[in-house]
């Protein structure tokens, strides 16, 4: 099967299995997963690695449309309310995570390098996924603000804590030669200020050009357009430099928000356009999961689906709880946070990369968890917005994120 | 835009503008690989071509291992110069036919440098493959030599044998599959290679890199070619056979009239000699092609199966024979060749028939189509006799084969060592 005609069965199999899953209650993310992996090599087979290879250009296109999304809750004002709290959230929420599956799995006798490459990898909470749901369920209230604010920090948080254990292994096996020693820390803490500093500099500079050629802009076409080109140039220029394309579409979407009055129609315009290219992504997610990597996770699997999802929930149980947070947000803010896909999975890929000595245990892991959470998490999210009240899906039009 | 100075957004922007620029100078060299080590053209070549030479260079080294245990198959057959591969766990050995004469008994070196005695069966001329028995329990074990899959079409194979008694020689070469010829008129299969086998390789194994046996190389009509070992089992069955060993201990070949012919002959049921070979007893004996076969120790004869007793170990040593020549009976005795004493290999080898006799006229040409055609004669065989008179001059083999005979004509023809004869009609 060629990469159009793969295409358009992602498509229409994507819109099929959403449907169906709205019958059982469960969010369409995770029928377009379903589709993915029936469709994908685990499964059927009539989706190819050469054609997930081919199309995975049209998932960062689609990842950079929802990081812009998730970007428009650094909206000043919003941010003024909420700030402080997903701050601390965020910060505690994933400490628990990343302490509970390092803790344990130094105990389980794995390196301190594995250990700390895990916990650095739980922090990671799925952006796109989150979003959808929240979209579908046409959430709005503290609940889903944290929410999203917890989701579009605590990526950021995890590259950074991945780059600090990444520098500490390196230093760690570098110690030897005094004279490269300078060499070393630089090589290994370069990457870490480059890609937190580096991408949120891109984000801004493209999100500038985006607000100030959108006051020029009225037709909703050539919205689309600026809007398209703006993000597909960001992802392209962070892959030249080696940044985060992930922080540096956040960053477009931030600064757009900040700086363009026009923001909230520019956003809604990307809500008519996107719902493809997020089909698109998840059915891609989806065949890229190795279902029959579940089976092979073994004990330490096992314990990092479990710390993560124990140190998530009653991390930002107990934040919520000591910030003296809403009650819908103390009880239900953890459930929201179980989803974990490409950030992880993106890490994994570079580890066996930059380590590949420990690469192995690391990709079981995490490969075969995240089949696991991205199956899970966004039911699970679903379940924390309906029973917050937020959730409206009865309301016809599917509003964007900004009010 | 509107709700910023626009002083405070230009300055932010200089700064993400410098923070880019600045950032991807200070990139540390590690990340990026140093324009100024990158290997020049002509050193990436150079490397390239390191890389396949010592690719090549390991991978003559893996069919050189290939070869040396494939090697631990094959014994040297010192005198003819010659490889024989080990084939069954019954101590049977297998080697080229060859135009040399073959001695009755060999000494080969076995795996553990001990010495094992050999007996050559007697073969037919000709035959693609002849076999050897060990006299006493090999210290080798038989080539792996039936695959259970043939080898995939460009599979590498390697073609090793024995250039002394413990040298040992190479070639790989790939697979073409194999095809269909016929060695001296019997049907084998011949492996098809990407390079000939030549006469340095009698005797040589071919073997997949699994050390599995694919071929056997023998001589086939004055060339070398790598047979099945189907083939070779088939060839040594045929050797066994009544007329196998008939050809092979007498040098005789043997066949019913057909009707023509018993028009020819103007006779019933009997038994015409085809061919005898020259130096094998049944010639020295004074057989000849176009006799036919009457009676066999005072016993008449109508069919080949009647001469069995040829073949079997019989007590006596001299065999009586009467063959119906020229309108008369002429009684030949034939010295018993009694198996496996190999008395005919001894025959073979008594230096008798190394010279080759000329007789009769060369055959000039031969029409396509023509009878002599479809008998197999070519260029080269020469003409001894025509209906059963010894050709004495080329004008009269011409007068008697340009004159009309409505039964045909009987001739004689000689080609190397073998003289057959057919009805030419």
């Amino acid at each position: 099967m060629n990469e159009l005609s793969s295409l358009g069965l992602i498509l229409l199999l994507a819109l099929l299995a959403g449907h169906l899953v709205q019958a059982l209650r469960v969010p369409e993310v995770t029928g377009y997963l379903l589709a993915g992996i029936a469709l994908g090599p685990s499964v059927l087979g009539w989706v190819s690695h050469e054609n997930l290879q081919a199309l995975n250009i049209l998932s960062e296109v689609a990842l950079g449309l929802i990081l812009f999304s998730v970007g428009s809750v650094f909206h000043q004002a919003r941010f003024a309310r909420y700030g402080r709290r997903i701050f601390y959230l965020t910060l505690i929420e994933s400490a628990a995570a990343a302490l509970l599956v390092g803790v344990g799995t130094l105990v389980t006798g794995q390196s301190w390098q594995v250990a700390g490459l895990l916990g650095a990898i739980a922090i990671a909470t799925a952006p796109a996924s989150t979003l959808m749901v929240l979209r579908e369920c046409n959430s709005k209230g503290p609940l889903s603000d944290t929410l999203l604010g917890i989701i579009a920090v605590n990526n950021i948080l995890c590259l950074g804590a991945y780059s600090l254990v990444a520098a500490c292994i390196d230093l760690g096996s570098g110690w030897g030669a005094s004279g490269a020693l300078i060499e070393t820390f630089y090589g290994s803490i370069y990457p870490l200020i480059w890609q937190l500093i580096g991408s949120v500099a891109l984000g801004f500079l493209v999100g500038l050009m985006l607000a100030g050629w959108a006051t020029k802009v009225n037709e909703q076409g050539e919205m689309l357009m600026l809007l398209a080109g703006s993000v597909l140039l960001c992802v392209g220029i962070a892959r030249i430099l080696e940044l985060s394309a992930l922080i540096a579409s956040l960053g477009v979407g931030a600064t757009m928000v900040n700086l363009s009055a026009r923001s909230r129609r520019l956003f809604h315009t990307l809500s008519g356009m996107d719902p493809p290219f997020y089909a698109i992504f998840f059915v891609i997610a989806g065949a890229d999961l190795d279902v029959s990597l579940v089976p092979s996770m073994g004990i330490l699997g096992a314990y990092y689906v479990f710390a993560r999802a124990a140190g998530k929930f009653w991390g930002a149980r107990y934040a919520a709880r000591w910030l003296g947070l809403e009650d819908a947000v103390q009880r239900l803010l953890g459930f929201g946070l179980m989803a974990q896909a490409g950030l992880a999975v993106g890490l994994v890929l570079v580890i066996n990369q930059r380590f590949p000595e420990h690469a192995e245990i690391v990709s079981t892991v995490v490969l075969s968890s995240v089949v696991i959470y991205e199956m899970f998490g966004p039911i699970s999210t679903r379940y924390a917005v309906t029973r917050s009240g937020e959730a409206r899906p009865d309301q016809p039009e599917p509003a964007s994120i900004i009010d | 835009m509107e709700s910023r100075s626009p002083a405070y957004i230009a300055v932010l922007a200089v700064i993400a503008g410098s923070i880019l620029m600045v950032g991807s100078l200070m990139k540390p060299a590690s990340i990026d690989a140093d324009p100024a080590v990158l290997p020049t053209q002509a050193e990436i070549a150079r490397l390239q071509r390191m890389a396949q030479r010592q690719s090549i260079e390991s991978m003559a080294r893996y069919f050189a291992e290939t070869a040396s245990i494939a090697a631990t198959h094959l014994v040297y057959l010192e005198g003819l110069g010659q490889t024989a591969i080990v084939w069954d766990a019954e101590g049977t050995l297998i080697t080229s036919n060859t135009s040399a004469p073959l001695p009755v008994e060999l000494e080969v070196l076995g795996a553990q440098g001990t010495t094992h005695r050999l007996r050559a069966t007697p073969t037919p001329p000709e035959s693609p493959a002849t076999n050897l028995q060990a006299q006493e329990t090999l210290d080798m074990s038989p080539a792996m030599h039936m695959p259970v899959t043939r080898p995939e079409y460009g599979e590498w194979l390697v073609l090793t044998w024995l250039s002394g008694p413990v040298e040992k020689a190479f070639a790989p070469g790939l697979y073409l599959g194999f095809r269909a010829i016929t060695c001296s008129g019997r049907p084998v299969q011949e492996v098809s290679l990407s390079m000939t086998p030549s006469d340095d390789m009698a005797g040589a194994g071919l073997f997949d890199l699994d050390g599995r046996l694919i071929g056997v190389v023998t001589q086939c009509d004055g060339r070398y070619a790598a047979l099945l070992p189907e083939s070779i089992d088939e060839t040594i069955e045929w050797n066994k056979s009544f007329m196998g060993r008939l050809l092979g201990q007498y040098g005789l070949f043997i066949a019913s009239l057909t009707e023509d012919e018993q028009q020819y002959f103007d006779h019933g049921e009997a038994v015409l000699i085809r061919e005898v070979w020259r130096g094998l007893p049944a010639a020295t004996a004074g057989l000849r092609p176009g006799d036919l076969i009457v009676s066999f120790d005072g016993l008449p004869v109508t069919k080949p199966a009647e001469l069995q007793p040829l073949v079997l170990p019989a007590g006596r040593h001299l065999l009586e024979i009467v063959v119906w020549r020229g309108g008369r009976n002429v009684t030949v005795v034939l010295p018993a060749q009694v198996p496996p004493a190999g008395s005919a290999v001894e025959a073979q080898q008594s230096g008798l028939i190394v010279a080759d006799e000329t007789g009769g006229y060369p055959v000039q040409a031969v029409l396509v189509g023509s009878a002599a055609a479809r008998l197999g004669m070519r260029t080269g065989d020469r003409l001894l006799a025509v209906d059963g008179a010894q050709v004495s001059s080329a004008a009269q083999a011409r007068r008697i084969l340009s004159s009309e005979k409505a039964a045909g004509r009987f001739v004689v023809v000689q080609r190397g060592r073998k003289q057959w004869g057919a009805l030419l009609n």
